[in-house]
């Protein structure tokens, strides 16, 4: 049914167009996998940092997308991504979906407002179709934490200055919006900790949780479900995020965000709990001398969550996490290098429910754009994780540590990956 | 600030102490091509400068209608970056890429909106007031063009030697001013006044306001993975 559907899809996006009213792009990411861990992967309800794992490698869809531009007025237009994941339930679905409202400038003030479900901007690498990156296969671990469990869902008007006068090479811009939904955000991040891949959780979609101790029968939150569902409004706060950027020409570009999802930590609907959730971002983008370019970005937030207990609340996070990223494209080859270093800490004191975690990732990727239809990728990840939280799955074979922690839970995995990209769409790509 | 102060007090702002003439050959021949080399302040030559002379007796411009131009859109970039017409030329805007545009301006000289979405019709663009107008796409944000308007039509814009060439300038008193999109803002740089004499084929001119080449229009691609 589902493939029937993306199919279809297909075959909408090649159908050629004289205008460009309606653009389509459809994509088909196929993987071929190797993966060596001893860990289940995330996707799989584990405690694995990779989206594969040994049971779940090989021969994969990685992903099919929709991508749509529409044209409804000279300043107004629609974006959507329909996006399947074959893994978690094989989930079809929305990524994004908002419309676009951009006035035609009368001053050197240039204002733009979206309105619906979209991303804030943050990330510096996922400036492709369909929020994919042009650097790697997978994004890092702050933007695949992005693509897990953070949207808008609101309004967001932002403004750019491009220079004082003709030819300035100083742009500025700043951005605001205030959004619903996105209240669970922080309980993955927490929960399951920071990883790298190249999945988007749909608007509607569910990510499995690991057998935490805290949401059994006997744990202080029995009655959470067995998944997180990122989008759900649940107190009825609305949230908010500001941002600024400057970028002098193309050498150099900084962004900052300040979010904060302003959620109650008490509120819980069907299953589903909201976490206060807030945070810095800070990213730059540099190029160097012969054409390198560089990214770093950098996170650093809290989430709370349940009732008060003491200084505290029952679950109180802190996480941190910043990447470094080169890159050089040669004609139709690009090679990118990435580093990623994370960190979660916590306040609470509460029994079972650890939040510790601290690692790092290297990430190796060649990109080889054959035609404008067709992209090879090979990517190798290899990410390092201390989470003592393991020592609480004695079957995940995160395997080191001993009872209470003695030992360090850490674990090694690797990926590599081999990834084909088809797009088709109704205008010249 | 002596720079505003010559604005003020008007033209001649300078001195002809920055006019050098050189190469004077005797060849009563007119309306032969007229160099300018332009350099900045050190002497190192300036590429993407427009230059024009505006005769100082409007009477020996010649009557008959400005020549019409194109700005065109090719990858994402206005093509050229900088263009010169006289006022009231026609400028048509033909889109070689394959997705629409939607370029406008808010400049002051004329401020127009012009969808150019593929598969439709559009009209060319008259100028009819001097000065620069800035254009930028309503679609794609970092696209920018400069479209500067004269009062003559005797102008040119500067190779990579620094080297601009104006043809079938005929003898009389012209002031020369030079423009570059790396000013900074929208007026000229009034370079000297100068006789036009038969004999005089080429001049040297420095500009006060550049310190060296604008920057070749960014190929951001080279770098950067955009979509």
């Amino acid at each position: 049914m589902r493939a029937m559907a993306v199919l279809l899809l297909l075959l909408a996006g090649s159908v050629a167009a004289d205008d460009d009213r309606h653009v389509f792009v459809t994509g088909v990411d196929t993987s071929l996998v190797q993966t060596s861990t001893p860990l289940t992967s995330w996707t799989e309800g584990g405690v694995g940092k990779l989206r594969y794992d040994e049971d779940h490698d090989g021969l994969r869809l990685s992903r099919a997308f929709f991508d749509y531009r529409g044209r409804l007025t000279s300043t107004l237009n629609v974006r959507a991504t329909l996006n399947y994941n074959p893994d978690i339930d094989g989930e079809l679905d929305f990524t994004e979906a908002y419309l676009e409202f951009r006035p035609v400038p009368n001053s050197a003030w240039r204002w733009r407002a979206k309105l619906g479900a979209f991303y804030p901007q943050i990330s510096m690498e996922n400036v492709d179709v369909a929020w994919s990156t042009p650097y790697t296969l997978s994004s890092s671990t702050i933007n695949s934490w992005i693509a897990e469990e953070l949207r808008t869902i609101g309004l967001e008007w932002s403004v750019q200055r491009d220079g004082f006068a003709p030819g300035s090479p100083h742009h500025f811009g700043a951005e605001a919006a205030i959004f619903f939904a996105n209240d669970p955000t922080g309980a993955y991040v927490a929960w399951k900790g920071w990883s790298v891949h190249d999945r988007q959780t749909g608007l509607r979609g569910k990510l499995p949780l690991a057998p935490l101790p805290v949401i059994q029968a006997y744990g202080q939150l029995p009655g959470h479900d067995r998944h997180v569902e990122p989008f759900r409004e649940i107190d009825h706060n609305a949230g908010f995020y500001v941002g600024g950027n400057y970028r002098y020409r193309e050498r150099f570009r900084i962004n900052m965000l300040h979010y904060d999802n302003h959620a109650d930590p008490e509120a819980e609907s069907g299953g589903q709990y909201a976490w206060a959730t807030w945070f810095n971002h800070l990213g730059v983008q540099f190029a160097l001398p012969g054409d390198i370019g560089l990214i770093g970005q950098w996170v650093d937030g809290r989430t709370q969550m349940g009732p008060d207990v003491g200084p505290t609340r029952l679950i109180d996070a802190y996480f941190d996490a910043w990447s470094t990223l080169a890159t050089k494209a040669l004609g139709r080859h690009r090679v990118s290098l990435r580093y990623d270093d994370f960190n979660l800490g916590q306040y609470d004191t509460t029994w079972f429910d650890n939040q510790l975690e601290h690692g790092d990732a290297w990430t190796v990727a060649w990109l080889y754009q054959h035609s404008p239809a067709l992209r090879f990728g090979l990517e190798y990840v290899q990410i390092y994780t201390d989470r003592l939280a393991w020592m609480y799955y004695p079957d995940s074979e995160a395997a080191t540590c001993g009872p209470g922690g003695i030992e360090p839970c850490d674990m090694t995995e690797k990926q590599l990956q081999l990834t084909l990209r088809w797009l088709f769409s109704n205008q010249s790509l | 600030m002596h720079r505003s102060d010559r604005r003020r007090t008007g033209f001649p702002f300078r001195s002809l102490a920055t006019l050098l003439l050189v190469a004077l050959p005797q060849t009563p021949a007119l309306a032969r091509p007229f160099t300018v080399a332009v350099s900045d302040r050190d002497g190192a030559p300036l590429a993407g400068v427009a230059i024009y002379f505006e005769a100082v007796d409007s009477a020996v411009m010649p009557a008959g209608a400005a020549a019409a131009a194109s700005m065109d859109q090719v990858n994402l970039e206005f093509v050229p970056r900088l263009l010169v017409i006289q006022r009231g030329a026609e400028v048509d805007f033909p889109n070689s890429d394959t997705v629409s545009h939607h370029v406008y301006s808010f400049s002051a000289p004329k401020a127009f909106t012009l969808p150019l979405y593929k598969g439709e019709e559009h009209s060319p663009v008259r100028f009819e007031q001097p000065g620069v107008v800035i254009l930028g796409c309503n679609i794609h944000d970092r696209m920018v063009g400069y479209i500067l308007v004269v009062d003559t039509p005797y102008f040119a814009i500067s190779d990579a030697t620094g080297q601009a060439v104006v043809d079938g300038l005929p003898p009389g008193d012209y002031r020369l001013a030079a423009w570059s999109p790396e000013f900074n803002d929208s007026l000229p740089e009034m370079l000297g006044r100068l006789s036009m004499a038969p004999a005089l084929e080429s001049v040297s001119m420095r500009i006060d306001r550049l310190r060296s080449a604008p920057p070749a229009a960014g190929n951001s691609s080279l770098v950067w993975g955009e979509y």
